[in-house]
C-alpha cells in the first residue's frame, strides 16, 4: 500500500497559486428549492473549461513535473473527466497525454479527449480499476498523474474548500461525490485544517457504494457493482490508501438512488439552469433527501459531462440507461 | 468564463446572468429599485407589468423582503410561467396585451397600489442592470466587444453606458434575432420602423418596433446590431449546454449566436447570457438538434 500523507493547508495554498489564472474560480450558488431540508448551495465545478473539477488537480500536478521528464508525456487512468482535465493541462504546456479509459466510457467524454488533443486506450472495467493500484499499463509510457491518489492532485482539489469558505464562511456541511476519493479527501483535508467543525460527507450512487460498505465493515470490501448513467464514480472496492484517508477525514458516506440522482439533475436544470452529470448530482440528491442534515449544506457539482441524449431522458422524468 | 470553442471567429466569453436566483439579469434592476425606494412607498407592496423575467425577479425580491407583489400579465401568457411567478408568492392580474403596452407607455395603471417597477425604462432598474457592464470590464479589462440581447432596449443601453464609461474604446453591440429585429430595422432606416415579427421559440426578446423614447438613447450608445437566425440561436443554446454545461434561453443565447457567426468581429467578445428560463421540452428538442 502506498502511504498517503494528508495534504497540509500550506500545500493546498501553494496549489492555489499554481492553478490561479488557469482554472476558473467557480461560483457557489443557492439551489432554488424552498422546501428542501437544508439551505443547499451548489459549487459549480461543471462550469470549468473541461466540465469538471479535475482540471484543478491536473494543473496542480502537471506544473510540478520537472522539465526533463515532460518530454515523455503524461498519462492517467480515468473514466473521462481526469483524462479531459489532464489533456487540457498537458496541451497548455505542449506535452503529449494518454488516457486509459474503461470500456463503458461515454462517447461524449471520448470525443472531448480527442478534441483536447489527448489520445486514449480502452481497458476492461476490471483492469481499469486494477491500474489504480498497480500504476502500470503495458504500452503506455511517461509520467502517471494518478486521478485521485497523488498528493499534488489532492492539494489541487482542496482549493475548492478554500473557495467555499470564502463565499460561505458559515457553512455547516460539505457533501462530495466519492469516486476514487481524491476530490472528497482533498476537500476534507483543507476544510478540517482551517474549520474542523465543518462536517464532510462522501456520497455514492447506491448501485456502487464501496466506501459506505467499507465504513460498515471496518475496512475495504469488494461490493457488487452495476453500470448506470452515473458513470463518473463507482468502483468495486476502495483503494486501501484512500480508505485510510477517509477514516481520518470523512464523517460518513451517504447513498443516493438512481431515481434521486436523476431527479437532482433535473431540478438543477429547471431551477438553476445548470447541467450536471450523474456523478455531479449525487451530492445534491443526498442533501435533498435530508441525509446531510440541516443548516447550510454545500454540495460539490463535480462535473457536467453528461451525454445529451441521457440528459434529455432526465428532463423527460426518466432514469437513463447505462452505457 | 471562456466558451470552449477552438474554431470560433473570436475569443468568446460568457457572462452568466442565467445563474441569478430568478434565472435572469432583471434581478439586479429589481433589487436596486426596491432598495432605493422610500420605505413608505413600499408599504403597499410592489408591482410590475410582465409575465416573464421581470415578473419573476420582482416576485423574488418582494418575497425576500416580505413585500406584497402583483404581476400584471398579458392574458395569453403561458400557464407554466404564471405558476412559477405564483410559487414565489406574487398575485397575478390578467389583462389584454394592449393594456400591458399602455402601462409601459404611461408608467402606471389606475387602481394599482404600491411601487411600480417599470420592466425596462426605470432609471433605478437600469442602473442595477448596468452593473453587468461594470463586472465585465472588471473581469476582462481588455474586452474588445460586448454583445447584449436587445429586448426593450433598457438593458442593452444600461450595459453600454457602464462599459463605455470604463472603457470607451470597447464596442457594445445589440444581439437580435430575425423574429423581431427592431433595432437593426431602425438603424437601417434612421429611426424606428415597424419590422416583421414571426413567432419563434425566442420569447424574451424581439419586438415589432423600437420604442420612440428609447431610440435616441440606444442610437447614441450602441455600435450596431447583430441579427441571428432562429436556427443559429438554437445551435447556440445547444453549444452552451454541451460545452459550458449551463442552460440559456433563446434570448440569452442570441448574443452567443451573434459572436459565433463572426458578425461581431474577432478579439475578446463578452456575450451576456441574459437568462435561462426556457421550457424544458423546448430545451430537449434543441439538444436533439431541432429548432422548436
Amino acid at each position: 500500500m502506498v502511504e498517503h500523507a494528508i495534504p497540509t493547508i500550506d500545500e493546498v495554498r501553494a496549489a492555489q497559486e499554481r492553478i490561479a489564472g488557469e482554472v476558473l474560480r467557480t461560483p457557489l450558488v443557492r439551489l432554488n428549492v424552498d422546501d428542501a431540508p437544508a439551505e443547499v448551495y451548489l459549487k459549480l465545478e461543471n462550469l470549468q473549461p473541461v466540465g469538471s473539477f479535475k482540471l484543478r488537480g491536473a494543473t496542480s500536478a502537471v506544473r510540478l513535473i520537472p522539465e526533463a521528464e515532460m518530454a515523455q508525456g503524461v498519462w492517467t487512468v480515468s473514466a473521462g473527466n481526469m483524462a479531459q482535465g489532464l489533456s487540457w493541462a498537458a496541451r497548455r504546456l505542449g506535452v503529449a497525454c494518454t488516457a486509459v479509459v474503461p470500456e463503458n466510457a461515454p462517447e461524449a467524454k471520448l470525443a472531448n479527449i480527442r478534441r483536447l488533443g489527448g489520445s486514449f486506450v480502452k481497458a476492461s472495467f476490471e483492469e481499469f480499476t486494477e491500474i489504480w493500484g498497480t500504476r502500470e499499463k503495458e504500452g503506455v509510457e511517461g509520467r502517471l498523474v494518478h486521478p485521485f491518489s497523488d498528493p499534488a492532485v489532492l492539494a489541487g482539489n482542496g482549493t475548492i474548500a478554500l473557495e467555499i469558505l470564502e463565499d460561505l464562511p458559515a457553512v455547516d456541511t460539505i457533501v462530495v461525490a466519492w469516486g476514487g476519493g481524491g476530490l472528497c479527501s482533498g476537500i476534507a483535508a483543507a476544510i478540517k485544517a482551517v474549520r474542523p467543525q465543518v462536517k464532510v460527507y462522501a456520497c455514492e450512487a447506491e448501485t456502487s457504494s464501496p466506501l459506505a460498505s467499507a465504513f460498515d465493515a471496518g475496512g475495504p470490501v469488494r461490493v457488487e457493482y452495476s453500470l448506470s448513467f452515473v458513470d463518473g464514480i463507482g468502483s468495486p472496492i476502495v483503494q486501501p490508501e484512500m480508505y485510510a484517508l477517509a477514516t481520518q477525514l470523512i464523517d460518513g458516506s451517504l447513498r443516493a438512488s438512481l431515481e434521486e440522482t436523476a431527479a437532482a439533475v433535473k431540478i438543477m436544470a429547471e431551477r438553476n439552469h445548470v447541467i450536471a452529470e450523474g456523478a455531479g448530482a449525487v451530492s445534491v440528491a443526498a442533501a435533498l433527501a435530508g441525509r446531510a442534515g440541516g443548516g447550510k449544506v454545500a454540495c460539490i457539482v463535480s462535473g457536467g459531462n453528461i451525454d445529451p441524449a441521457k440528459f434529455v431522458t432526465v428532463l423527460e422524468g426518466s432514469v437513463p440507461a447505462a452505457g | 468564463m471562456r466558451l470552449n470553442v477552438n474554431d470560433g471567429p473570436a475569443e468568446i466569453y460568457l457572462k452568466l446572468e442565467n445563474l441569478q436566483p430568478s434565472g435572469a439579469f432583471k434581478l439586479r434592476g429589481a433589487v436596486n429599485a426596491v432598495r432605493l425606494a422610500d420605505p413608505a412607498a413600499l408599504e403597499q407592496g410592489v408591482w410590475t407589468a410582465s409575465s416573464g423575467n421581470m415578473a419573476l425577479s420582482v416576485a423574488w425580491v418582494a418575497r425576500r423582503l416580505g413585500l406584497a407583489c402583483t404581476a400584471v400579465v398579458s392574458d395569453n401568457s403561458p400557464e407554466a410561467k404564471l405558476n412559477v411567478i405564483e410559487s414565489l408568492g406574487a398575485s397575478i392580474l390578467k389583462v389584454p396585451w394592449e393594456e400591458i403596452l399602455q402601462i409601459c407607455r404611461v408608467n402606471g395603471r389606475e387602481g394599482m397600489q404600491g411601487l411600480f417597477l417599470h420592466p425596462f425604462s426605470d432609471s433605478t432598474v437600469m442602473a442595477g442592470n448596468a452593473t453587468v457592464g461594470l463586472e465585465i470590464v472588471e473581469d476582462m479589462p481588455d474586452v474588445d466587444t460586448v454583445l447584449v440581447p436587445y429586448g426593450g432596449g433598457g438593458f442593452a443601453a444600461s450595459v453600454a453606458s457602464a462599459v463605455k464609461a470604463l472603457r470607451p474604446q470597447a464596442r457594445v453591440l445589440a444581439a437580435e434575432v430575425e423574429s423581431g429585429a427592431a433595432l437593426a430595422g431602425a438603424i437601417a432606416a434612421g429611426g424606428p420602423v415597424e419590422v416583421e415579427q414571426p413567432s419563434s421559440f425566442v420569447s424574451g426578446i424581439g419586438s415589432p418596433m423600437v420604442f420612440e423614447h428609447m431610440w435616441p438613447l440606444v442610437n447614441a450608445l450602441l455600435d450596431g446590431s447583430v441579427v441571428s437566425t432562429i436556427a443559429e440561436t438554437a445551435a447556440a443554446v445547444k453549444l452552451v449546454a454541451e460545452r459550458a454545461h449551463t442552460i440559456a434561453e433563446g434570448a440569452g443565447a442570441s448574443s452567443v449566436a451573434g459572436a459565433l457567426s463572426g458578425k461581431a468581429g474577432s478579439g475578446k467578445i463578452a456575450c451576456v447570457v441574459s437568462g435561462g428560463n426556457i421550457d424544458m421540452a423546448k430545451l430537449a428538442q434543441i439538444l436533439q438538434g431541432q429548432v422548436p
